[in-house]
């Protein structure tokens, strides 16, 4: 800083700003017994709207899944269930030819196994 | 800190002047600027944590306070015309009334930047640590901005006086 530096701000310094109206005090007072005390905020409107908003929502999705799964379980068997889809085509006629296969394992099956046996 | 009553009082009457001319840069009428400076303490009372420093704090608070003020109510384009209109932003010292008028034009002729740091220096007292706090910047960028604002509010001042 210059000494013209120096000179111009104690210039500026010595201009003294507008006084504070005498009622300014007495208007911070009031704002203050007005207000709630700190760590007792009351809530405001949009968020007490937005609370009651979110649980309305939760109730009314979960009464609808609630719903869908009921009418799911309580609904009769119809005919068309039990039959098989036609991608399942292929899965069924493996599932029968499994069924209808030779069980025997073993001794039940001829393996030509005493043949072996008789040989020296 | 400002927990006692006694404390806040004693900040506004000393600061209080400072803070409303702090406002001013924003809004044009001396009463909005009081409002700015009314919101800005109940915010500093109400604050759950008190702040290190409470009057960085304020003049944070009243910047906000009168920006949000100036832009609900756009008042920003009639500034100039309320400050020259009929409120004085200084005192009414009727021996410099001339270099209040002066220093007035001035510092419009600033930019807001410049300005707030020059108010907060001069008027408001505080130190380039407590602007850079208040302001969001660093002490560096407080002083270069008061640097650069003296500069140009001395050449100002200089021509008008040849002027004269």
């Amino acid at each position: 800083m210059t000494e013209s530096d120096d000179n111009l701000e104690s210039r500026l310094a010595s201009l003294r700003p507008r006084s504070i109206s005498p009622s300014l005090e007495t208007r911070i007072d009031e704002s203050l017994h007005r207000s709630s005390p700190p760590g007792r905020a009351v809530p405001s409107r949009a968020s007490v709207s937005l609370f009651w908003t979110t649980v309305t929502g939760g109730a009314i999705a979960a009464s609808t899944i609630l719903v869908l799964l009921t009418s799911q379980s309580a609904r009769p068997l119809r005919s068309a269930d039990l039959t098989f889809a036609p991608e399942n085509h292929q899965a069924s006629s493996a599932i029968l030819a499994l069924a209808g296969a030779d069980w025997r394992w073993g001794d039940d099956l001829n393996l030509n196994t005493n043949e072996s046996r008789r040989l020296p | 800190m400002p927990d006692s009553r006694e404390t806040w009082r004693e900040l506004l009457a000393r600061h209080g002047a400072g803070l409303v001319l702090f406002a001013r840069q924003w809004l044009g009428a001396h009463a909005d600027a009081e409002d700015a400076v009314q919101d800005a303490f109940v915010r500093l009372l109400k604050a759950r944590n008190a702040p290190d420093d409470p009057l960085a704090y304020l003049y944070a608070c009243v910047r906000t306070a009168a920006i949000d003020a100036a832009r609900t109510r756009a008042r920003r384009k009639r500034v100039d015309e309320t400050r020259s209109a009929s409120e004085r932003v200084f005192g009414p010292a009727p021996e410099q009334a001339e270099l209040s008028t002066t220093v007035e034009g001035a510092l419009a002729g600033l930019s807001d930047e410049q300005r707030e740091v020059v108010v907060m220096k001069i008027w408001g007292g505080l130190t380039f640590a407590q602007i850079a706090a208040a302001l969001g910047i660093s002490p560096n960028t407080a002083a270069s901005r008061y640097r650069y604002a003296i500069e140009r509010l001395e050449s100002v001042l200089a021509h008008e006086v040849r002027n004269d």
